[in-house]
């Protein structure tokens, strides 16, 4: 039985110590809107392992430092 | 309310004017009530609709884009930008939206063909058939946009 999987992530700190930088000027450097920047940072969309990639690109830190993963109840 | 939810609102809005218009020229300014010339004037009047909803649907989406233009120089004060603002980027995001909403489209388009079908069947005169076709397409792309308003406002997981 496969187990569900909740994605969190540390957006909201990594912009922090990144003099703050504006949900604005991330998805600018993503290359996404900053609707899904919102979305992403509030647990509401998961990104494709692309998006990710540039994420934590643009923050010049591994994915794992932006993206955690948390195991869940089985799934049925 | 985000610049893709606008684009949304403003398409459910032209969608329900369409299909109330529809209804009010069906309704109250109708001359022919059978024979032949029903099916056509029904074909020119839908035929009429659709040429209608994409004009506005194109100048609605032109005055959005120059009303967030504006707001946004307004607001920052900022004019070397204008043309940038009225962008709208469309991302992995929104093309995940867009897909899951136009799968409850096709399904409302779906029910309509078969329940227009069935009418057929049941010896209903033909425009019935059209109509409710007609209707069940407009009535997909209302609920397409209201299925896309409530992914933007309640969140899209993958899988």
């Amino acid at each position: 039985m496969a187990k569900q999987i909740e994605i969190k992530n540390n957006i909201r700190k990594l912009r922090f110590f990144a003099k703050e930088m504006s949900q604005q000027e991330l998805a600018e450097k993503a290359g996404v809107s900053r609707q899904t920047i919102i979305a992403i940072e509030a647990g509401k969309y998961n990104p494709s392992l692309e998006l990710a990639f540039r994420i934590a690109d643009v923050f010049g830190v591994k994915i794992t430092e932006v993206f955690e993963y948390e195991l869940k109840d089985e799934i049925k | 309310m985000s610049n893709q939810e606008r684009r949304v609102f403003i398409s459910i809005l032209n969608g329900v004017f369409i299909l109330v218009a529809y209804f009010i020229f069906v309704l109250f300014f109708k001359k022919v009530d059978s024979g032949e010339n029903i099916l056509k004037f029904y074909a020119i009047t839908m035929l009429v609709f659709i040429v209608a909803g994409i004009i506005i649907q194109i100048l609605s989406l032109i005055f959005l884009s120059i009303f967030i233009s504006v707001k946004n120089a307004i607001e920052n004060k900022d004019y070397t930008n204008v043309s940038k603002d009225c962008e709208i980027i469309e991302d992995e995001m929104d093309k995940l939206i867009e897909l899951k909403s136009l799968g409850i489209g096709y399904a409302f388009v779906g029910i309509g063909f078969v329940i227009s079908l069935i009418t057929l069947i049941l010896n209903f005169e033909p425009y019935i058939m059209l109509n409710i076709i007609f209707i069940s397409f407009l009535a997909g792309s209302i609920f397409e946009g209201v299925a896309k308003l409530y992914f933007y406002k309640r969140g899209i997981k993958n899988g």
